[in-house]
């Protein structure tokens, strides 16, 4: 017996398992398409993850007052009870204020679009890194269709990938799947934004002659029907032109992180759409 | 409880941990320590199953929750799948060469686990997709393994009491 035996059996096996998945990666997963079969799984998926993030939801709160009372145990010793319970509530105010403003904030956003938008809470992350996928609480019942956008007051967040009754799977702006249809706002250069890292964006295909600086906002075109017109995506990080070719690369860094956003708004009409059809048939009038 | 049905449960027991931890870290670990990448805490119960359980036990905890992982990722179910197959053929043959049931033994097996996961769904996703993975985030997967290797033993003793070994291996020899 050697270090490195040979066993054809083993051998044989592994290549069994190696070709498993082979097959598997065949089955594309299709935009909105699930098979029949994975269904359960996806449900139970959401209905444990919906659980587990109330229960965080619930673990957070507590032990965010859990600190507060150790503060105010720290000031007794120090300052009088009355003061210290004032201290407390005004945290506790200031706490609310905090999100008083912050759904101020979502709620003018909602009410001064012009489109028709549906708000959600983020319940989860992608589980495996590769990818940056978020998942909300809302779904097809809420009147959720993959591909609808996914926006929050300050920039895009990305688009609706999946969805099953009660919540969906978003695909955001940095992940290498997602392509969105984008200018530089003052030059009106387009190009397309791919996802290059986590926290990192590119936008593609301008021609070498197009005026784009770094600090230029990047801003959706609206043409792709998906995203309203002129919304902010990200500001241009870094321009890099190559001694050849007709392109050069633009490094953008998205205005909203991922990481950071509880809540989110669907898109779920863009006026836009409309636009773009009634362009579309103007131009099939004409031919 | 006859050694069948007992082993039985335990897998059962793992595959639900499994679906359980992979759905908390998805949620929990962001909320609390976002941007910190999370350490696959999902992967250990995988790990343990292939350290310490049969070869059969060892495929149903890659096959099984799998479809789980899929409905929590936007990764290819073929990728994880062949991520996961990768990770138990370098256990498998590590384990018919050095075994050493040890805190400091799954730890390590356990961090290399996840850098090879990450390394081979990385490559395949290169060498068949149209648009794959953008570039190796090499740093980020280092991270995840130091955080498995650091916070591994906190719950180890609950993995070990999940996945009594099995007879061959309290033998001394694997099939």
């Amino acid at each position: 017996m050697g270090f490195f035996p040979i066993d054809f059996k083993k051998i044989f096996i592994i290549c069994l398992l190696v070709t498993i998945p082979m097959i598997a990666i065949n089955i594309q997963r299709n935009e909105g398409e699930l098979s029949f079969f994975l269904k359960p799984f996806f449900i139970t998926a959401s209905f444990i993850q919906s659980s587990v993030s109330n229960y965080s939801d619930s673990v957070q709160k507590t032990t965010s007052l859990y600190l507060n009372l150790i503060d105010i145990k720290k000031n007794n010793r120090e300052m009088q009870t009355k003061m210290s319970a004032l201290e407390a509530e005004l945290l506790i105010l200031k706490s609310l204020e905090q999100e008083n403003t912050r759904l101020t904030e979502l709620l003018e956003f909602k009410k001064t679009s012009q489109h028709k938008l549906l708000g959600a809470r983020v319940i989860g992350h992608d589980l495996l890194g590769q990818h940056t996928t978020l998942f909300i609480d809302k779904g097809s019942k809420d009147g959720i269709q993959p591909g609808q956008a996914v926006i929050t007051p300050r920039g895009v967040i990305g688009s609706v990938l999946n969805t099953e009754e009660d919540f969906s799977q978003v695909l955001t702006l940095t992940d290498t799947y997602s392509a969105i249809d984008a200018v530089v706002e003052r030059s009106q250069a387009r190009g397309i934004v791919e996802g290059a890292s986590p926290s990192l964006c590119k936008l593609k295909y301008l021609q070498r002659t197009d005026d784009v600086l770094a600090g230029d906002l990047i801003v959706t075109t609206g043409l792709d029907g998906i995203f309203p017109k002129g919304f902010p995506i990200g500001k241009v990080t870094k321009v890099e032109k190559k001694d050849y070719g007709i392109s050069q690369e633009v490094q953008i860094q998205p205005l909203v992180s991922t990481f950071d956003s509880e809540a989110v708004f669907i898109v779920l009409k863009t006026n836009d759409i409309q636009a773009v059809e009634a362009k579309m048939k103007e131009l099939s009038l004409k031919d | 409880m006859t050694e069948k049905e007992r082993s039985n449960t335990f897998l059962i027991i793992n595959i639900l941990l499994v679906i359980l931890v992979a759905c908390v870290e998805t949620s929990f670990w962001y909320w609390l320590f976002a941007p910190v990448p999370s350490p696959m805490l999902w992967l250990s119960v995988v790990v343990a199953v292939m350290l310490y359980r049969t070869r059969i036990e060892g495929l149903i905890i890659i096959y099984v929750p799998s479809l789980f992982y899929f409905a929590l990722s936007a990764e290819p179910l073929g990728f994880i799948l062949f991520g996961l197959t990768a990770v138990y053929i370098f256990i498998k043959l590590l384990k018919d060469r050095i075994f050493i049931p040890s805190k400091m033994y799954f730890a390590t097996v356990y961090a290399a686990s996840i850098l090879i996961f990450q390394i081979f769904v990385f490559l395949i996703s290169i060498l068949t997709e149209i648009k794959p993975h953008a570039s190796p985030q090499v740093w980020k997967w280092i991270a995840q393994a130091f955080l498995a290797f650091i916070i591994s033993p906190i719950f180890y003793p609950i993995l070990e009491k999940l996945n009594p070994p099995d007879e061959s291996i309290r033998e001394g020899g694997m099939s």
